[in-house]
């Protein structure tokens, strides 16, 4: 038994058109429901439409018809600067490459966020260090800029940065992808264990089976469409 | 230091060459700008120690319409009533003139000139030219009746020495020819050759004398501690004349040119600084805009993290104001290391003396920084370089996540 509805999509239609072109159809009518609480991925072939799925529940992109339903909130009809704070208040992002601000260090880049939120620095310097502690990353690290961690080191700091600002939703976009599967394998668990933990919504774009194998929901998708959707005990 | 700062300020390091070339386009527009508006100013300060230093002090006591036609019969007795209303005032000096055209004959040329009687006493308090004698001493006192002092350029003109003597000749009040002739006591260099060439200083009594003018005298000029009070000054002294057909006009209404001219400097200073930072402008607005072209995707990062595009401009606006503040300083440093020599020492400009000499602007030329011209120009420089910037800030801060996500 799940915990309320977090997303609603209803109808999810999502073409690219070019004017010299033919319309593609990233998307093609997706409904889908996703608990709070959940952790879910979305595997499918290249071009099946998986990261445009993600960008359209998450806000980045709109769609061409259909809507986003996030907290009973429809963000499809919020403007660029709502869509914005919608994001920095309930998103996080973990992204394929990382993606950390080069000239920040390590805690910087977690604090970020949180600086944008508004949140007093007192505050921010302990969430910091506790998160990044949780994500196993030792205090000699968090002074660090990206350029002196390794992969899986960045991607671990990257998490942290997506959770520190307690977003209800985490977006991860093929997070494991440039990781060797040790520390891929390390880094899901963690992500798993905190979903336990702290109730957050994992949301990952895949196609590592490794990653399928934690999901406890698995939807497929082929051509913009749900062709497949388990779920696990 | 805020987080956001620190990114502009980390940003500035990211790409040092690209930096270091933006910094020096600021520091060489800063040196530049001061460089030329230190020696515009200078230039025209010059003009005005001319007009103040060297001949009517701030405030000038004459006949009405002296000023305009300066001839013998405009002068005026009773100079003393004056000396005392301006001795009284405090922080005035004042000093008596006689000035007739003449000319200066040595045994072998003749020059056309201006003969000063001056007070032996009082003149150094008004003028400077006891303090720039490079030859011989100022007069002996006020009944020195043979003693005359001249520029280092008419002396050469007349091929006479320390101690030889010449012959001043003018039409005297009654319009008859008088001379009589002088030892060269002193010799001055005051650094405006035509100044130089042309003004002959005699003891005050004898300019009397010499041209019958008994105890009258053509003007008291009047040097202030604080010249920015020279207006109030003329209204007093004006009073203190009192219905005797005498006027008080402060060195601007003596002088409305080179009023007029002071103020085209100050545009004209202006105005470099725009030109210059337009320039820099240029470069800053390319260079920008490859900075925001390298970092789109990063860009990307921060707007899906729903940072607000205003963070976005004021980080590039904050990195664009570290350049121009490293530059600036840099410019600054530059500017200050060659100007400090010649700030004290002058910077001689006698090659160019005659073209110069024209305009009135002396051979020696002491350049001044004038902090109100400076702070307006380095407001310009700060807005150039802002307005350079914010193109490429609002380009950025419009990209769609999405898109700049996706680009490689």
């Amino acid at each position: 038994m799940h915990d309320p509805v977090l997303i609603r999509a209803s109808g999810l239609t999502r073409i690219y058109e070019d004017r010299n072109a033919v319309p593609v159809h990233a998307l093609d009518g997706v409904d889908l429901d996703v608990a709070s609480g959940e952790f879910l991925a979305v595997a499918g072939p290249s071009g099946s439409g998986k990261t445009t799925l993600l960008n359209l529940l998450s806000g980045l992109d709109r769609p061409t018809r259909g809507t986003v339903e996030i907290d009973g909130q429809d963000i499809t009809r919020l403007s660029r600067a709502e869509l914005a704070e919608f994001r920095l208040r309930n998103v996080g992002f973990v992204f394929q490459a990382y993606n950390l601000i080069p000239v920040l260090t390590a805690g910087e880049n977690a604090e970020f966020t949180l600086l944008m939120q508004g949140v007093p620095a007192a505050e921010r310097a302990r969430r910091v260090l506790e998160e990044l502690a949780e994500l196993g990353i030792e205090p000699s690290l968090v002074d660090r800029r990206p350029s002196e961690l390794s992969g899986g080191q960045q991607q671990r700091v990257a998490v942290a940065r997506a959770l520190v600002a307690r977003p209800k939703l985490v977006l991860a976009d093929e997070p494991t992808a440039n990781l060797d599967s040790t520390t891929g394998a390390r880094l899901l668990d963690k992500m798993r264990e905190m979903n336990e933990r702290t109730g957050v919504t994992f949301l990952f774009s895949t196609h590592d089976p490794m990653v399928m194998e934690r999901a406890r929901r698995l939807v497929t998708l082929r051509d913009g469409k749900v062709v497949e959707d388990v779920r696990r005990s | 230091m805020s987080l956001v700062l620190k990114v502009a300020w980390r940003n500035v390091g990211r790409n040092p060459r690209r930096s270091a070339v933006l910094i020096g386009a600021v520091a060489f527009g800063v040196f530049a700008f001061v460089g030329s508006t230190a020696f515009m100013d200078g230039i025209g300060d010059a003009l005005i120690a001319t007009a103040v230093d060297l001949q009517g002090g701030h405030v000038q006591v004459a006949a009405r319409g002296y000023d305009e036609n300066p001839t013998l019969d405009a002068r005026f007795a009773g100079a003393d009533r004056i000396l005392a209303a301006a001795d009284a005032l405090g922080g005035a000096r004042a000093a008596a003139q006689v000035v007739s055209p003449g000319m200066a004959n040595s045994t072998e040329q003749a020059a056309g000139i201006m003969i000063n009687g001056v007070d032996p006493d009082r003149e150094p308090g008004v003028t400077v030219i006891a303090d720039r004698l490079v030859e011989g001493s100022w007069f002996s006192g006020p009944d020195a009746g043979d003693e005359v002092v001249v520029g280092a350029e008419l002396a050469r003109k007349l091929r006479v020495r320390l101690g030889d003597k010449i012959v001043l000749m003018a039409s005297d009040v009654n319009s008859e020819v008088s001379a009589s002739a002088y030892r060269i006591r002193g010799i001055y260099r005051s650094g405006s050759t035509p100044f130089d060439r042309s003004q002959v200083y005699v003891p005050l009594r004898e300019s009397q004398r010499l041209l019958g003018f008994g105890d009258a005298v053509s003007t008291v000029a009047v040097r202030l501690d604080a010249p920015a009070r020279a207006e109030v000054i003329a209204g007093v002294l004006a009073s203190a004349a009192g219905t005797t057909g005498l006027e008080a006009l402060t060195w601007k209404e003596r002088n409305p040119m080179l009023e007029m001219t002071k103020q085209a400097y100050d545009w004209s200073a202006m105005l470099m600084a725009v030109i210059l930072f337009a320039a820099v402008g240029f470069t800053l607005v390319n260079s920008f805009l490859m900075v925001i072209f390298e970092r789109i995707h990063e860009l990307g990062i921060m707007l899906a993290q729903g940072v607000k595009p205003g963070i976005i401009r004021r980080m590039l606006f904050l990195e664009a104001v570290w350049i121009a503040l490293i530059g600036t300083g840099v410019g600054i440093l530059a500017s200050a290391a060659l100007l400090a020599r010649w700030m004290s020492r002058g910077l001689d400009l006698s090659a160019f003396a005659e073209g110069l000499g024209a305009f009135g602007v002396p051979t020696v030329v002491y350049p001044v920084i004038d902090p109100a011209h400076m702070g307006l120009g380095f407001v310009i420089i700060l807005v150039m370089i802002l307005l350079a910037v914010a193109w490429p800030a609002v380009r950025a801060s419009r990209f769609e996540p999405v898109e700049a996500l996706n680009h490689a």
